[in-house]
């Protein structure tokens, strides 16, 4: 059960629901109204604001680096999403529309390589710790070794 | 290759007592992954990469708001790739980053059976249902191996040591790194540091371990999570709007309320009920039904800290 509400503040522990109904949104914007519908844009665009204004105002995560992670993914997406809208309206083979798609194609690579080191930190320190103190602890019992043959 | 992995991961799970071991089966599995990335079998490295992760995260307490973070991103920025105005690498690298896509092309050449709309949808809707049920099969066995593994080391542990003529190290004396670091490693017996605890006791899993029952449902909770919104798109499609008298998602079924589309629309409707209401129903139930116990488990310290929050400052400037 820890999973819904471990990484909000006990305030706001059911915050996942908020989340939850995020996700809903979305499907139902991308899905449920027609590409070619104006709405459709409209609808997503809305949600991811209405989703960082919240975010903003409630930071519901217990740790900031959380917070400012969720904030800046949301961040990306609505580049990502308004550039999209921008990127169906030039031709192909336009230096603008190339250098578009590479500068949000990276924004978003970072973003997923941020992701990933921030969660695979602690557990490289861990390591790092553990080895660390294993090695000591060989050193320590050859050294009590050879203290005690020189004794004898 | 694959009987390589297996071995790798019978001696990763062997090997879970022992830094030396653990330091040996990381670096042969660094070289491995070299070279898996560099031959022909980028899908497994692929897959080894994100079980991994899925691993490291399941593993440390606390990690898991940044994975959903994370999922929730990239299966966005998925939906948005499909728009077609990407490239076609970067579309291929989107979609190979969301790993709960859903999308198996070519599924209908290994059954044909689900070459018709009604049966791959039925298909698509009850994988989930079928993973779990693979998931908790996986954890159980899983489980039980590593208790396997443990009471086998244990064992050759007594065997090689022997019972009587073994004497414990004294903790962290005279040692050259900071000793309160030492006591915090040896807590954890599955580190193989505090050498006291290398007995016939060494077999039971020690108390702060989830019980199989706990797994099992944090498995499951997860994975209806990581589910939800890919499953939701794929329901929520077959109530597009009719376009000129056709269903949206399938050109050619007219919207008559007959045949295959009756079936999609009974299909859609079991669905909607089942994930897109369910899920959201099931989870607020069990977060109101333990709500007195999670505020009774407040914790201060991590809570005081979000209070200074970083965002207040500087994205309070961009808005």
């Amino acid at each position: 059960m820890d999973f819904f509400f471990e990484s909000y503040r006990t305030e706001v522990f059911w915050f996942e629901l908020v989340w939850i109904a995020r996700r809903l949104a979305l499907a139902l914007a991308i899905s449920i109204i027609p590409h070619e519908d104006a709405f459709h844009g409209f609808t997503i665009a809305l949600t991811l604001l209405v989703s960082m204004a919240i975010q903003q105002a409630v930071v519901p995560f217990r740790h900031n680096v959380e917070n400012v992670m969720e904030q800046v993914s949301l961040m990306v997406l609505l580049l990502t999403f308004i550039s999209i809208t921008q990127l169906i309206f030039l031709e192909d083979g336009q230096l603008s529309k190339d250098v578009l798609r590479v500068f949000i194609f990276s924004c978003n690579a970072v973003v997923v390589l941020v992701f990933v080191g921030i969660m695979v930190w602690p557990y490289l320190k861990t390591r790092y710790t553990m080895y660390k103190v294993w090695l000591a602890s060989a050193l320590h019992q050859q050294k009590r070794f050879m203290y005690s043959n020189k004794n004898k | 290759m694959v009987v390589v992995s297996a071995i790798l991961l019978v001696v990763l799970i062997l090997a879970q007592r022992s830094p030396f071991f653990i330091m040996g089966t990381e670096v042969v599995s660094i070289l491995f992954l070299a070279i898996l990335g560099l031959g022909d079998f980028l899908w497994l490295l692929q897959a080894f990469l994100i079980l991994g992760l899925f691993y490291i995260v399941v593993n440390q307490r606390g990690g898991f708001e940044l994975v959903k973070s994370l999922l929730f991103y990239l299966q966005t920025a998925n939906l948005f790739a499909s728009e077609e105005i990407w490239l076609e690498w970067m579309q291929n690298i989107f979609s190979q980053l969301n790993f709960v896509n859903f999308k198996f092309s070519g599924v209908e050449c290994i059954f044909p059976s689900l070459a018709s709309p009604v049966a791959r949808t039925a298909f698509f809707m009850g994988l989930p249902g079928v993973v779990l049920v693979v998931a908790v099969l996986l954890i159980v066995v899983g489980h039980f191996l590593r208790r396997f593994s443990s009471y086998v080391y244990g064992r050759l542990c007594s065997c090689i040591r022997g019972r009587e003529g073994y004497k414990p190290l004294p903790k962290s004396d005279g040692l050259d790194i900071d000793g309160e670091e030492i006591d915090r490693f040896s807590a954890q017996p599955h580190l193989g540091i505090n050498e006291d605890q290398d007995s016939e006791d060494d077999a039971e899993p020690y108390e702060e371990e989830r019980t199989l029952l706990q797994t099992v449902v944090h498995g499951i909770l997860l994975l209806m999570f990581t589910f939800y919104f890919e499953v939701s798109n794929k329901v929520l499609i077959l109530f597009q709007p009719c376009a000129s008298g056709y269903m949206a998602e399938y050109h050619w079924i007219p919207c008559n309320w007959e045949g295959e589309h009756l079936y999609m629309m009974l299909l859609g409707f079991v669905f909607l009920v089942l994930y897109i209401l369910g899920i959201p129903f099931l989870f607020a139930i069990l977060l109101f039904r333990w709500a007195k116990e999670i505020r009774s488990n407040d914790n201060e310290d991590t809570v005081s800290h979000a209070a200074s929050s970083l965002p207040e400052r500087y994205f309070g400037f961009l808005f």
